[in-house]
């Protein structure tokens, strides 16, 4: 078998290919012109806000009776998608899954930028947003909003510490790399912890990070479980549910692995990274999503068929109107497209292939957003007492914020490609120092290895 | 023996007189009514007025009045008692029924004699509609006493504390790379 471990070329071109994106006029034109775009879009969305700051709440359609809308779905997504970084960085560390490390860091990127921008979705739908300040200065401390706040902020204290830690000796390499600018090395130093790669360093960089994984799993789970508990400690039909913190567990590691795929795929064709992300890569988070999938298929049968069986007086109507009313259509495309039709492409082999698992993602993160409409807003619309259903439908403003965050989330993650290494240098290094996976038959066939196996390290 | 007879004779002939004179005395067939609120909430206690009279108008007192509803029992709609009380001297008396579903209900007042002989009723339909619940707050926080506050800082500050402690061994990692470069230095200088 072809040993390539000591192909010092495949190092250097890593680590090329990992400062590329950081160099000056990187991204030509058309980097400018995205990032233009999603700027345009981000101030569209800005000024959205500031005019339901001037004159209030009254410019969207949320009302007494549907008081959480888009805002509320989006921040429950983009919660939801930061589980990605916990998940693929976090779990797969801990359990030695070596294929995970090319895309450890876009992952944690993810996660710290899913909970900025989730966060700011519950500002925005203060409508107030001083009002926040209530949080601190007359905390109700047996108030799951309260918790949510707590739970949140401590997950995103533990996601910018988990970012930052296993980045140290990719920092310390652009310290030391004179193709960078005086500022990024001057900056790259003070947080590259005067990283020189000892076996002490190295030893006490490993061992901070496996304690912060440790701790930082239960940190998310909770996270995402207090964000179920919102809903779930209510008593309104359709929330009042006892599964719905692992429900919303499952939901938010099976939706950020999606956006860890396309995020990966995006990047990958954009700098460049099919020599060290592979199709195997892919695979192997298909074969997460798909196990992920399939949970979430049966969490949301059971959830579904306990309430249909028992079918209290309250649920009634909100089944109905779920089932063939007037949410119909928005809750069977939801489920077709958050895990139906994904988890049939995901198991069949034939399309069980790079552009089949773009599909797959794209569906499922458009599914899972509108699963989230679903979860929020015929549950509010349901009357409580004898009166008509509300009426909810968002208004250009709250569209305007949704489209804003969005292109913030993206905005976010091109300008930190633009200054931090996207793919974690040492780490790719580390394993392929490591015992290597055996190549599949698929991945011999000579069609194949001209991307798939040239790698450093794949054809030990 | 004789006396015996004549003196039985009497006394069921007063006997038989007695009702006659009664009856003479409320001529014509007595007169009921019955009033309450047209509408109330379920399970709520509904006052039922009932007034009795005679043909002539006058109050009937200390008639025994009955207050009957159509009920659903055991799947079958009947007939069912739910308060009884005499009249007072101006022959009216109050009644009380909380209805227990909601929709149409027929109520009854029934004037009978001692022997169970109807001899007036009067009845009346009214509305009982579902109860509208008062502004509840929506149940946001544990209730229970033994919920105290600590118990969601204690996990909390635990979180923060380990956050720290992480950051600390981090610290490590720039204390051995500020040793390694005294050692360099040192080697420099011996060289």
């Amino acid at each position: 078998m072809i040993d390539l471990t000591e192909d010092i070329g495949a190092s250097q071109r890593l680590r090329d290919r990992a400062e590329a994106p950081l160099l000056k006029n990187a991204g030509g034109w058309q980097g400018r012109a995205l990032i233009a775009a999603l700027f345009l879009i981000v101030a569209w969305g800005f000024f959205a806000w500031t005019v339901q700051l001037r004159r209030g709440l009254v410019v969207t359609d949320l009302s007494d009776r549907v008081s959480w809308g888009l805002y509320i779905t989006n921040f429950v997504f983009f919660i939801g998608i930061s589980y990605a970084g916990t998940l693929v960085s976090g779990v797969l560390r801990l359990t030695k899954a070596e294929w995970r490390r090319p895309i450890t860091r876009l992952a944690e990127l993810i996660t710290v930028i899913g909970l900025v921008i989730g966060g700011a979705m519950v500002l925005v739908d203060l409508g107030r947003p001083e009002r926040a300040l209530n949080l601190i200065f007359s905390p109700q401390l047996r108030s799951p909003i309260l918790w949510d706040a707590l739970s949140i902020s401590t997950y995103l204290a533990g996601a910018l510490i988990y970012l930052w830690l296993p980045m140290v000796p990719d920092l310390a390499l652009l310290r030391d790399s004179a193709r960078m600018g005086r500022l990024r090395r001057r900056v790259s130093g003070w947080f590259s912890l005067r990283w020189v790669g000892s076996v002490s360093q190295r030893a006490s960089l490993e061992r901070s990070i496996a304690i912060l994984a440790v701790i930082l799993i239960p940190v998310a789970v909770s996270a995402h479980s207090v964000v179920s508990w919102i809903f779930g400690m209510t008593t309104r039909p359709g929330w009042d549910s006892s599964i719905f913190a692992p429900y919303f567990v499952v939901g938010a590691v099976y939706s950020g692995t999606a956006v860890i795929v396309l995020v990966t795929a995006i990047f990958r064709w954009r700098f460049g990274l099919q020599e060290f992300i592979h199709e195997r890569h892919f695979r192997k988070l298909a074969g997460l999503m798909l196990v992920l999938g399939l949970a979430y298929a049966y969490l949301t049968f059971s959830d579904y068929l306990t309430a249909a069986y028992k079918l209290q007086q309250d649920d009634v109507g909100l089944l109905r109107a779920l089932f063939t009313g007037k949410y119909a259509i928005l809750f069977w495309v939801s489920v077709g497209l958050s895990t139906v039709i994904p988890v049939l492409i995901l198991c069949f082999k034939y399309t069980r292939t790079v552009p089949g698992i773009m599909t797959a993602s794209v569906l499922v993160t458009v599914g899972m957003w509108l699963k989230r409409v679903v979860i929020v807003v015929p549950s509010m619309a349901q009357p409580l007492m004898p009166h008509a259903w509300g009426i909810y439908w968002p208004s250009w403003v709250e569209w305007s914020i949704t489209a804003g965050a969005f292109a913030a989330f993206a905005l976010l993650l091109v300008l930190a490609s633009r200054t931090l290494p996207i793919i974690s240098v040492w780490e790719v290094e580390e394993g392929w120092d490591k015992p290597a996976h055996k190549p599949s038959s698929r991945e011999l066939e000579p069609s194949n290895l001209g991307t798939t196996l040239v790698g450093k390290g794949e054809l030990r | 023996m004789k006396a015996k007879l004549a003196a039985a004779a009497l006394g069921l002939l007063l006997g038989m007189a007695l009702p006659a004179t009664v009856a003479a005395a409320t001529s014509g067939r007595p007169r009921i009514t019955v009033s309450a609120e047209t509408t109330n909430v379920n399970g709520a206690p509904l006052v039922v007025h009932v007034a009795l009279t005679d043909g002539a108008g006058n109050p009937i007192e200390s008639a025994l009045i009955r207050l009957e509803a159509g009920v659903t029992f055991m799947g079958k709609q009947r007939q069912a008692i739910m308060d009884e009380a005499r009249t007072g001297s101006d022959g009216k008396a109050d009644m009380s029924f909380a209805p227990t579903s909601s929709g149409v209900t027929t109520l009854t007042a029934l004037y009978s004699s001692d022997l169970g002989e109807v001899r007036a009723q009067a009845t009346m339909e009214f509305n009982v509609v579902r109860p509208v619940p008062g502004y509840q707050a929506a149940p946001v926080g544990i209730s229970a006493p033994w919920a105290k506050g600590y118990m969601v800082l204690i996990p909390f500050l635990a979180v923060l504390g380990a956050y720290l402690f992480v950051l600390v061994l981090a610290l490590r990692i720039r204390r051995a790379g500020i040793r390694m470069s005294i050692n360099d230095a040192g080697q420099e200088l011996a060289g």
